[in-house]
């Protein structure tokens, strides 16, 4: 391992292989427990149910959905707020997502006091599209969001 | 180094050294070593060590993805261990047990037992329920599910889903 040519000339060699080979092997563990996709979770409450204080006079936003993608949205217990915003489904049939976030971020700048939303889904209503909903309302930073069963 | 008209070339080891190689000619012979660069090897293998490592998780996930494409959110928090109720077309699954949807008794009876054995780790009033659904079921099969949890007790309800980019979902 240690050649030396001279007294005073030192010189040595570090043999890669067994290095490569721990990183090699370190490597295939790490690949199979490695996580690809992350999981996360969205967090709501019930509408209704063992939390009966949740909604009771709050400042709140209800969102109902039908079965024809369109989104009605009314502002509860809001000082001169009555009026039903209805935002109509897009070209395609599909819900309009720019609208919402528009008509969301607009409702949270008149109103900042409205902390709570509520999603009404209809039976035909698809489940990505209430999460997308429901995320919709948090990046809008209303935090607490509640979805109301049939 | 000058090389004649064929060029024949033998590996050989050189003990101790990396493999080189000599290049035999018809009149000249010459030797060209060509050692192998291990260093730049052992750089990338240790930049990929240290980028799986990053991403390695200890938490278990106990969520099962046979079947069921979650669906996306960008705002997304932390998914804690919790009771998880998986839903497919046909069945709801409570702790590893089916239950038929449509059968409301069976489905009401399973949380009931379910809260039942997990009583001790609830707070009052703070019990969670992580639900993993398919992102293309309609919303007539989580209703009930969803009545059922609220009647025993479950007043919040994490959605299990994956992150969503910013340009498709909100």
């Amino acid at each position: 391992m240690f050649q030396s040519t001279k007294k005073n000339d030192l010189d040595f060699e570090i043999n890669l292989l067994p290095i490569i080979s721990i990183l090699a092997v370190c490597i295939c563990i790490l690949l199979l427990t490695t996580v690809w996709i992350h999981v996360g979770s969205l967090n709501v409450s019930q509408g209704l149910g063992a939390q009966p204080n949740a909604l009771s006079d709050k400042p709140a936003l209800w969102i109902q959905m039908n079965n024809e993608n369109e989104l009605s949205l009314q502002l509860k217990f809001v000082q001169g707020a009555t009026e039903n915003i209805v935002i109509k489904s897009a070209v395609d049939r599909a819900l309009d997502w720019q609208h919402l976030n528009l008509t969301l971020e607009k409702i949270r700048q008149l109103h900042p006091e409205v902390e709570t939303a509520l999603v009404m889904p209809d039976l035909t209503s698809v489940y990505n599209d209430i999460v997308r909903v429901m995320s919709a309302i948090k990046k809008n930073n209303i935090p607490n969001v509640g979805v109301t069963p049939l | 180094m000058k090389l004649s008209q064929s060029l024949t070339v033998t590996p050989f080891h050189d003990s101790g050294r990396s493999s080189s190689f000599s290049v035999a000619g018809k009149r000249n012979i010459g030797q060209l070593y060509a050692p192998l660069m291990l260093t730049s090897l052992v750089d990338a293998f240790s930049i990929l060590v240290i980028y799986l490592l990053v991403n390695f998780s200890v938490t278990q996930n106990n969520l099962s993805a046979e079947e069921i494409k979650l669906p996306e959110s960008s705002q997304i928090q932390t998914l804690e261990s919790g009771l998880v109720i998986a839903v497919s077309q046909d069945s709801y699954i409570i702790d590893d047990k089916k239950v038929e949807v449509g059968d409301a008794v069976g489905l009401l009876a399973s949380l009931e037992m379910l809260k039942k054995k997990k009583g001790s780790e609830f707070d009052d009033g703070q019990s969670e329920i992580i639900l993993q659904a398919d992102r293309n079921l309609k919303f007539e099969k989580l209703s009930p599910l969803l009545l059922a949890a609220a009647q025993v007790g479950f007043s919040n309800i994490r959605l299990a889903v994956v992150q969503g980019s910013e340009g498709e979902n909100p």
